[in-house]
């Protein structure tokens, strides 16, 4: 509810009494409504707001722009270019999408976004009937490694190409741009302005959900799903799962999208250009370890980022043959989940949410 | 101490009728005539609802006699509850491959007979006349016929039990944290969730909000004390349906670690269920011993009005879970199983805002297959039910 406005409607009964008593209530709600969102009553004064206009106008609504867009230059590729333009189109989207994927809060995890886009390994049995009997309902749970970018890295780089191969990559094509579009317009059409105006830090704030969905999704989309479970980190055997790399049938850019991941890990951070997560530390000075803090992240994100590019394609082969060196830049990606989880987040004085804490 | 007094929202109230008075001056005089209040107007011949009171609530549930005798009893709910911890343990064991859980043992914790209870804190349950089952809505069959077909269920899918997914019972492991693992159905509905939580709502809630606030218990005698006992009628019927929330005297500093205890908590941070709840209970508890009854009745709409948003909310915050959790299929089963009971309890409150035939709806518009869901679908439920209970703005931050 918003303040302003009680007080012009109620101006417009400016001449009555009764209308005077109404303003005069309502300018004492105003007052007592002010302290949720109070700067100060949560420990700082940064301007939150710049920082998630910034977030929301540089980072956000552009990534799902450029996704948008790359997916529409996938479904035109498909319609009526060579196989190989398909695939270099599909390169394209799945480089653009991770710069969308950190943002799964809001219109993206409502429409399970994340889950329908890009879920991998896929399931090329379920695919290969799919595309025979035209069942597919997309977005259940169980079909998720059915559709979306991995389900088009199958589609386009297995098994021999042809009419009945182009019209479900077609299908699954349209079904990720439209996905993506729909969520691009939630945002536009209202959410932005919500997501801003959420001012504070505890859990429904626009900080608290965006550094939410940046770190679930650092922690386990990019860490633990791009190179953690291909090394064998989390597999009870200690050996390699090279078949779950990211674009594992395109075989020779798993680690540019690994490294691209990154890229947007570390403009996120940055905020681009705008008012980022290290201004945010910077803010809070030496007092709450913010300026140690920022310049310790900073140096980890290059260390990590000079890590990955020490893997080579195929990242499939690369965990087989040189595990332990994969392991190792796994504990470069490791160190700044501490950093960004534990430091900075009690640094900012954001809950983390995301781990379940039910103890049934 | 922390003293709180009823009287300031009343005085508040009182002060914007006074204002309202004064732009209308050819009523008869309205005012509080109940001299029993604070603000009691010996000139007011028509009562307008300002009567304010200060009634004293303790910090604990603790209430005694002149005597120094403690007034408070509610040790059949007391072994109601251990009762459920117990049977929910048992149905957990059903959550590895291969372990079974048999119907008739449950059936029997149910209804207590001939089970033995462990019984830790030495309630004297084995053998007890209390029991859950006569206490489910009143013991009517068409409510504990559900809860023994889903025992039967459970029973039938633990035996033998492996590995479960869609279209297949068993026990499903988490891919995303190797600590969870449930036994679930072909539809991924989780027994163990149906049965607790459907209990917490179709016994525990039903006799909070129906049964002991309700009209027939809270016309109990409150004069004196009862034959043997240091508690009045009335009084003895409020603790027990305190004892129905938590069995904790100085919740929420203790008591948060099961059923509305610990799921009002959960809810602290944006709804403040737990503090709302445990407060109007104290103050309720208060006024019956001050023969004050205005105030009761008014704690009596707090605490349904509260019970209600905690089931409410708690059910939101499990379709967050499970939108949140929706490609791992043991948790996003999970999470739904909790929310289906939760809203499923949400019938059996009274003067609530969610009817049965809105329960209905939700339920309906979920579907029994966890495994068919999509999210979009449950973004709507999540929608529809925040907007019946005007949970709306919180919805997804529950």
């Amino acid at each position: 509810m918003n303040g302003d406005q009680d007080l012009n409607n109620s101006s417009k009964n400016w001449g009555s009494l009764m209308g005077l008593q109404f303003f005069l209530f309502f300018i004492l709600v105003v007052f007592a409504g002010c302290n949720p969102d109070d700067q100060e009553a949560n420990g700082d004064s940064f301007d939150r707001e710049a920082f998630l206009i910034n977030t929301a106008d540089n980072l956000i609504i552009p990534a799902y722009q450029d996704a948008v867009v790359a997916a529409e230059d996938l479904c035109s590729a498909l319609y009526d270019g060579t196989l190989e333009e398909a695939r270099a189109a599909l390169k394209e989207c799945s480089m653009k999408w991770q710069a969308a994927a950190p943002f799964d809060f809001g219109p993206a995890i409502n429409r399970g976004l994340l889950t329908t886009t890009n879920t991998h390994p896929c399931d090329t049995t379920e695919i290969e009937e799919d595309i025979l009997d035209g069942n597919l309902v997309p977005g259940l749970p169980t079909t998720l490694d059915r559709t979306g970018l991995p389900a088009l890295d199958y589609l386009l780089h297995k098994g021999e190409w042809n009419a009945d191969r182009l019209l479900h990559a077609s299908y699954l094509a349209g079904y990720l741009h439209d996905e993506l579009q729909a969520v691009l317009d939630s945002w536009v059409d209202g959410y932005r302005d919500d997501f801003v105006s959420r001012t504070g830090t505890d859990i429904g704030s626009g900080v608290g959900m965006m550094l939410n969905a940046f770190n679930r999704t650092y922690e386990g989309n990019v860490r633990k799903g791009k190179l953690g479970l291909p090394a064998g980190v989390f597999s009870f055997s200690g050996n390699p799962k090279p078949h779950v790399v990211e674009a594992y049938h395109a075989g020779d850019w798993s680690i540019e999208l690994l490294d691209e991941a990154m890229s947007a890990t570390e403009r996120i951070y940055m905020g681009g250009d705008g008012v980022g997560l290290d201004d945010y530390l910077q803010f809070l000075g030496d007092v709450s370890y913010g300026t140690e803090l920022d310049a310790e992240i900073k140096a980890q994100l290059a260390a990590a980022q000079a890590a990955v590019l020490t893997l080579e394609d195929p990242l499939s082969d690369f965990v087989v043959e040189n595990q332990p060196a994969a392991i190792d830049v796994y504990s470069e990606l490791q160190s700044l989940v501490i950093l960004f989880k534990v430091d900075m987040m009690s640094a900012l004085g954001v809950i983390v949410t995301y781990q379940d804490t039910d103890g049934d | 101490m922390n003293i709180k007094f009823y009287s300031l929202k009343g005085a508040f109230v009182f002060a914007m009728a006074t204002t309202f008075a004064l732009t209308s001056c050819n009523r008869d005089t309205e005012g509080c005539t109940d001299p029993a209040a604070d603000n009691y107007d010996a000139d007011a011949d028509t009562d307008d609802g300002t009567c304010s009171y200060t009634i004293v609530a303790p910090d604990t549930y603790t209430f005694t006699d002149a005597d120094g005798n403690s007034t408070v009893s509610y040790s059949g709910q007391h072994q109601r509850l251990n009762m459920l911890s117990e049977m929910s343990s048992y149905l957990k064991t059903a959550n590895n491959e291969g372990t079974a859980v048999d119907a008739d043992v449950l059936k029997n914790m149910y209804a207590n007979e001939g089970h033995t209870w462990d019984d830790e804190e030495g309630l004297g349950m084995t053998g007890s006349s209390k029991q859950l089952k006569n206490k489910t809505v009143g013991g009517e069959s068409e409510f504990t016929d559900i809860f023994e077909a889903w025992m039967d269920e459970v029973a039938a899918a633990s035996d033998g039990s492996g590995a479960g997914s869609a279209g297949v019972a068993g026990v499903v492991l988490s891919t995303t944290n190797p600590a969870k693992q449930y036994l679930q159905s072909a539809q991924g509905q989780e027994w163990t969730q149906l049965i607790e939580k459907g209990l917490m709502g179709a016994c525990f809630y039903y006799n909070i909000s129906v049964v002991y606030l309700g009209e027939d218990k809270m016309n109990g005698d409150n004069t004196a004390p009862e034959e043997g006992e240091f508690y009045t009628e009335m009084e003895h019927h409020w603790d027990e349906g305190y004892g129905y929330f938590t069995t904790a005297v100085d919740y929420p500093a203790s008591g948060t670690d099961r059923f509305w205890g610990k799921y009002a908590n959960g809810r602290e941070d944006l709804l403040q269920s737990a503090s709302k709840i445990s407060a109007a209970f104290r103050l309720g508890r208060a006024a019956i011993s001050e023969d004050n009854m205005t105030v009761r009745d008014q704690q009596i709409d707090i605490i349904r009005t509260e019970l209600e948003l905690a089931a409410a909310g708690t059910a939101i915050h499990y379709l967050n879970s499970a939108i949140s959790n929706f490609a791992d299929d043991a948790l996003r089963n999970h999470a739904l199983s909790e929310a289906k009971a939760f809203m499923w309890s949400l019938q059996f409150g009274e003067n609530t805002a969610v009817d049965s035939d809105m329960v209905a709806h939700l339920l309906e518009d979920m579907g029994d297959d966890f495994y068919a869901v999509t999210t979009a679908m449950l973004t709507e439920v999540r929608t529809e039910l925040a907007a019946a209970t005007g949970l709306t703005d919180l919805a997804d931050q529950l």
